[in-house]
């Protein structure tokens, strides 16, 4: 029953990397004008070359084929701005910069926001509690490229400013950019990951409010056992489920909010390439990383999904009933 | 024995209804005017729009350029709020850009939210290999991260306000239809819904007319809570430069040139950006109140 489901969840994977790989084919070939439209019009042999070279003289369903079998076998395309470089190439630099940010920023939001919404919850409407609720839609509010140039300008230039002052030194407290060493990586994962802490913060709020008042609880209470191993065992465990289905979420959000965290702290990841190939008009570039951080993600929700199925009992049993 | 009325001994006079009639949005207010913090927000929100529309008919000269007099600071003569890094007027482009953001927020928003009533009503009310079909739609819809859908279509058809829209809508509708089509499973069963299909009604105008007004509580909830989101989108695609772009204003391309000048020219950004995140704020605790008055069982 357990590998049914699993063939199945796959299999939605798998259609959803196809609907996205085809509805992308289609919607370029549809895009007026050839690549290679210049200011000057060139010579009808070297266009004629140029399009038997990028395989542009096929009819339309064989370059269907080779753009889905070339996807497959990893080969997203070639830049038109940096010259022979192909998106695969740039992936495979820069992505491991933007997963190290972002299973940073992950980390931060995730356990930041269970350990928040656990302390909310057992001083349910008390100031600690307002004070973090406070904080959550604070942190939900203020948009991340804002926040970043703030925070930037106040830890990156004031306070590190006043402490190379008071210590006459030379030693940059908190980088302005650029990622080398731990220091360097405070601000961008803090930026990028407080909108999950809060959303994090905020569902196991809720959830831990809802947990309290179970019989369970009760019980545990009652057989004297004491109060850590009830929060940690009995709550939280029970009051985790609801944010580990949206950690695939969390990843989207990180993933997207990265393009700009990249760009303010200029990291070199993914997301600076991105952004550049936009602004830039590098097509192939921009469809290729997207196409990227589509599958990406499919996948990552995919084995969110598989895991759930995995960590809760329930579920690994309603499913068995079926 | 104050305390008391005695019930009068006349027989019609005690058979009169002592509770009042109250319509559902008055009900409604009643419980959202408890919520200080949302009536202030409302009150904020308000005001913003007030700021972006009829501000827009005093100061509409938001393109108007002037090289003799750029990086004005505030308070400058005939430029209250100081001017950019081609002379324009920052005042007049915070208006412009309140203006464009709003609308876009609340088009979006309410277009997305009779999208996914319709559908989610029409999934949960047939049911079956429709509801199959429709769910598995938007579950691929909903597991690819919205901005990538959204910079993927502003890559390829082309940039602009029509495209932004569109594609706004096109991945904004998703959540509200599972919700829906949650709340018309639960609704469909219940007897007054059988006595109107008894009565001839048919199936659409049962959804229309007895399933979503009766699923309306999380619906305006949801509507409330989806603006916000809508001109994050916006502003993070101006960002990027793939939104609104110049030389009309948004809140998110205002706050991208002002981080292109900072620190040296601080009001640039701190300008359209407080301004920007208070309304973020103010929409999201308008909401939070929304969900407590409207929505007791959802309460986070």
């Amino acid at each position: 029953m357990m590998l049914n489901y699993v063939i199945r969840r796959v299999g939605i994977s798998l259609l959803t990397i196809f609907v996205i790989i085809t509805v992308t084919f289609f919607l370029m070939y549809m895009l007026p004008g050839t690549p290679f439209l210049g200011d000057r019009p060139l010579p009808e042999a070297v266009v004629a070359a140029a399009n038997a070279k990028y395989g542009l003289d096929k009819p339309i369903a064989e370059r269907y084929i080779i753009y889905l079998s070339n996807i497959i076998h990893g080969d997203f395309g070639t830049s038109t701005v940096y010259t022979n470089r192909d998106v695969t190439s740039i992936i495979k630099t820069a992505f491991p910069v933007s997963a190290s940010l972002g299973i940073r920023a992950l980390i931060f939001g995730v356990t930041g926001g269970i350990l928040l919404g656990i302390y909310s919850a057992l001083h349910h409407n008390k100031l600690g509690d307002s004070v973090s609720t406070v904080v959550a839609i604070i942190g939900v509010s203020i948009p991340s490229f804002i926040l970043g140039t703030m925070l930037q300008y106040a830890l990156g230039v004031k306070v590190s400013g006043l402490f190379k002052d008071i210590f006459n030194t030379d030693y940059q407290l908190f980088p302005l950019a650029r990622w080398e060493s731990f220091r360097y990586t405070l601000i961008p994962t803090f930026v990028l990951g407080l909108g999950s802490l809060a959303g994090v913060m905020r569902m196991m709020r809720s959830s831990m409010l809802e947990v309290v008042n179970q019989d369970y609880i009760k019980t545990a209470k009652s057989k004297g056992l004491g109060g850590t191993a009830i929060t940690w065992r009995h709550m939280a465990r029970n009051a985790i489920m609801p944010v580990y289905t949206v950690v695939g979420t969390m990843t989207g959000v990180i993933l997207t909010g990265s393009f700009v965290i990249e760009n303010i702290f200029s990291i070199p990841g993914l997301g600076k390439y991105f952004v550049n190939s936009v602004s830039s008009r590098d097509y192939p570039m921009t469809i290729g990383l997207t196409l990227f951080f589509a599958i990406f993600i499919v996948f990552v929700n995919m084995f969110i999904d598989l895991g759930y199925g995995l960590i809760d009992p329930r579920i690994r049993i309603a499913k068995g009933e079926k | 024995m104050a305390d008391f009325t005695p019930i009068p001994k006349n027989i019609e006079e005690s058979n009169r209804s002592v509770r009042v009639f109250v319509s559902y949005g008055k009900d409604a207010w009643n419980r959202l005017k408890k919520n200080k913090v949302a009536v202030a927000s409302l009150v904020f929100i308000i005001f913003v729009i007030l700021f972006g529309f009829a501000g827009s008919v005093f100061f509409p000269n938001y393109t108007k350029q002037n090289l003799l007099n750029t990086f004005a600071p505030p308070g400058s003569p005939g430029a209250p709020l100081g001017t950019d890094e081609l002379g324009r007027d920052l005042l007049s482009r915070l208006v412009r850009g309140t203006k464009i953001s709003i609308s876009i927020g609340l088009t979006v928003a309410t277009i997305n939210i009779i999208i996914g009533s319709v559908y989610g009503g029409i999934a949960g009310y047939f049911g079956g290999a429709a509801d199959m079909i429709m769910m598995r739609i938007v579950d691929i819809v909903i597991s690819i991260p919205e901005m990538i859908i959204l910079i993927l279509l502003l890559t390829i058809i082309s940039k602009g306000m029509p495209t932004l829209i569109l594609a706004l809508c096109l991945t904004g509708w998703t959540g509200t239809a599972r919700l829906v089509r949650g709340q018309v499973l639960q609704l469909r069963e219940q007897e007054y819904i059988l006595s109107a299909r008894v009565l001839g009604a048919g199936k659409f105008f049962i959804i229309l007319r007895h399933l979503l007004p009766n699923a309306i509580d999380p619906i305006i909830v949801r509507f409330a809570m989806s603006i916000p989101g809508v001109i994050f989108a916006e502003a993070f695609l101006s960002y990027i430069g793939l939104g609104v772009s110049i030389p009309d204003a948004s809140w998110g391309n205002l706050a991208q040139v002002g981080s292109n000048q900072f620190p040296n020219y601080l009001w640039l950004f701190f300008m359209p950006a407080t301004l920007f995140s208070l309304t973020m704020l103010a929409f999201n605790l308008l909401g939070d109140g929304l969900r407590d008055a409207l929505d007791p069982k959802q309460r986070w």
